[in-house]
Order: structure tokens, then sequence, then C-alpha cells
């Protein structure tokens, strides 16, 4: 987590924001705020000013708590609006 | 380690994750299964999620306890059993505290009764409290019993182990049975170094006569024990020598019988009397001597 701390710092991201993927595995999104969508194809939710929509198969929230959402399933697309 | 319940709600995942994320309720593995939602909250937080969703608009059920909870609901509904099984655990530790029973092991197995007349002595008994026991002593004079070669000590669980070996094909057990004097005389000493002395210095005694009792005392009561000790006599005894006439050879041979008689005792007191009669002179020696009788001793 050091290292991707790093390269957002280096890169000028928000990493309070962060989404982190391991495609097909899972989703690691930061800042979450509230769920907009919940099913096992998609789940959105609002993080800072964006929505992200996290599409795939099997979806489920594995963890949530202070912001941190992690995704499990066959995450296939995330999407920033 | 967090134990986690898990809890089904008919609501939308929307509306209780933003209810759950305000109360600062960590959830996991949350799912939605048709028309409910099902996730995961840390046992101490089921009263707290209820208590969010107590409105009669929200289905709310605990679809599995936690492992935590689950147990804590068995000890509940089994107090007695959970109470008896502490009680259980409670009374082996504790009886670990005490020796319940002494064993005496080893090839000098036959010599339980003096080492448990030892350990008697150095405060170690069956049903007390164990507070260990003097190691070097009790193997000092456990050795010093016959025929032992080694003792050592170990206490596992409530018994108490004494490893008695002793010397291979010695020539026989100890002697159990305790000190009587084989002749009349007077006690100039007497030393028990186990069992019980049963006379002083200066007591006469009778032939037969117990001087070491094979038996300590504890509270009153004759405990069994071997006897080992030894005590001196002084007896009195005459040797009658005849001779064909009265000579200082003769009154010398009259002595020196005597002095066969003793064997390796030592004479402390001797006088002789002269008697005739027809074929000639009879000497009569009256002699003092002390007299060592042992058992189980050097």
């Amino acid at each position: 987590m050091k290292l991707i701390k790093k390269i957002i710092a280096e890169l000028g991201g928000d990493e309070a924001h962060a989404v982190t993927v391991c495609p097909g595995k899972l989703a690691y999104l930061r800042g979450v705020k509230a769920v907009d969508t919940f099913t096992p194809e998609k789940i959105a939710v609002v993080s800072g000013k964006n929505l992200v929509t996290v599409e795939g198969r099997g979806l489920a929230v594995a963890e949530y708590f202070e912001g941190d959402m992690t995704i499990e399933g066959a995450v296939e697309r995330v999407c920033f609006e | 380690m967090n134990s986690f319940t898990r809890i089904k709600i008919t609501a939308s995942p929307r509306s209780a994750l933003a209810k759950l994320s305000r109360a600062g309720i960590p959830v996991r593995g949350c799912e939605k299964q048709g028309a409910r939602f099902a996730f995961g909250v840390p046992d101490k937080m089921v009263k707290k999620v209820f208590a969010i969703f107590a409105s009669p608009c929200y289905n709310i059920v605990i679809d599995r306890e936690g492992p935590f909870s689950r147990f804590k609901r068995l000890c509940a509904r089994r107090a007695f059993l959970v109470a008896g099984g502490a009680l259980f655990v409670a009374a082996a530790v504790l009886s670990n505290a005490f020796v319940l029973r002494i064993e005496v092991t080893g090839s000098g197995a036959y010599l339980k009764n003096p080492v448990l007349s030892e350990l008697h002595s150095l405060g170690v008994e069956r049903f007390t409290l164990w507070r260990g026991v003097n190691e070097p002593a009790l193997v000092s004079r456990v050795l010093a019993l016959p025929d032992v070669v080694f003792c050592s000590v170990q206490k596992r669980g409530s018994v108490l182990y004494v490893d008695v070996q002793t010397e291979e094909g010695s020539a026989s057990p100890a002697d159990y049975s305790p000190l009587k004097s084989d002749c009349r005389g007077v006690v100039e000493s007497i030393v028990a170094v186990s069992g019980t002395p049963l006379v002083v210095a200066g007591q006469s005694v009778r032939r037969g006569e117990e001087l070491i009792g094979a038996y300590f005392l504890s509270e009153g009561e004759k405990v069994p024990c071997m006897a080992a000790g030894y005590a001196v006599l002084s007896c009195m005894a005459s040797v009658s020598y005849a001779a064909a006439r009265e000579s200082e050879e003769n009154l010398r041979s009259a002595y020196a019988a005597a002095l066969l008689y003793v064997g390796d005792e030592r004479i402390t007191a001797s006088s002789h009397t002269v008697s005739r009669n027809a074929e000639g002179v009879v000497y009569t020696v009256e002699y003092t001597y002390l007299h060592t009788l042992s058992i189980n001793f050097g």
C-alpha cells in the first residue's frame, strides 16, 4: 500500500478518493460516501464528487467501513462520472 | 479477532448501507439476495443494528450468529453443564496442589514404610497441601537406608513418586522386626536411627525385651516403619574352668576361657573364685562385658 500511496502522490492524485482495481478479483475504493446501486452485476458508489461504477459478475461488498469499500467478484469495468 | 453475526433485512442496500455507514458500523460480506439484503456486522454491534432498523418498515432477522455469540448463548442455555465443567477443571487444578497419593517405586519399593516415615518427618503426608519437599534431605535419608543406591522424587499431578533403587543382588531385604535384647543386662547406650527407642540408658532389660520398636508415633498412633540402630548392654556372665591343681597357668587359662565366650565384646570387669573338689580345683570367673546389638545398621 505504501508503494501505491507513493505513486498516487507522485502523480498528484487524491489518495482519499483513490480506486485500486485487481481485474477479475476485486476493487478497493476510498472515500465512499453513499451507495447508489447495488446488484451482483453493478455497484455504483458516490466517492467525492464522482459516481464510481464497478461492473462485473457476482459482485459483493466484502467490507465497508469509514468510507473504505472492498468489492469482490469478477470486476470487469470501472467507470467514473 | 472479531466475530461477525450475519443479518438479513428487507430493505434496499442503498438505504441500509447508508444507515450503517452513518452509524459507523463496519459491515462485511454484503450481498443482495432477492428482496433482501444480507450483511455481516461485529457481534457487539448487533444490538445497535437492530436499534437502527427498529422501525416496523424493516423486516430484520439474524441469519447466522457469530461463533462467540453462539458460544455465549450455548453457555447461557447449559449453565449447569458449564458450571459442572468449570468445577471439574477447578477440582483437577486444585487437586494438583495436594498430595493425594504417595507411590514408592523401583527395586526398593519394599522400603515403602521407612520412606513414608522419612517423608512424614519432612512434613509430607497424604491429603496435605503440597509445599514441596527438601529433596536433598529426603534423598540423603533414603540413601542411608540399607542397600539403597539411588533415590529421586517427582510429583506428577496429585501423586508423589519416590523412586528407590537398591543394590542388585543384595543378600536380603531389610529387617522389619524390632531390636530385641538377647541377654539380661543394663542399657549403657541406645541409638535409634529409625524407629522408636523403648529403653533408656541405665535401664535393666530382660532377655527378649524390645529395645527399638519398628514404628514411629504420629499423633498418638503407631505407624509401622523399619527399626534401625544399635544398643550397648552391660551384661554379666561367668565361666567355670576345671584343673587338676591350682596354679597361675590354670588361672590364666580360666580367664582365657572367659575371653573365648565373650568373643569380640569388651570385658569391663572380672573376678574369680576357686573351689576344690575330689578331682582338683574349679576356677569360676565372673565378668561384666559390653554387648552391642544392632538392627539394619552398619
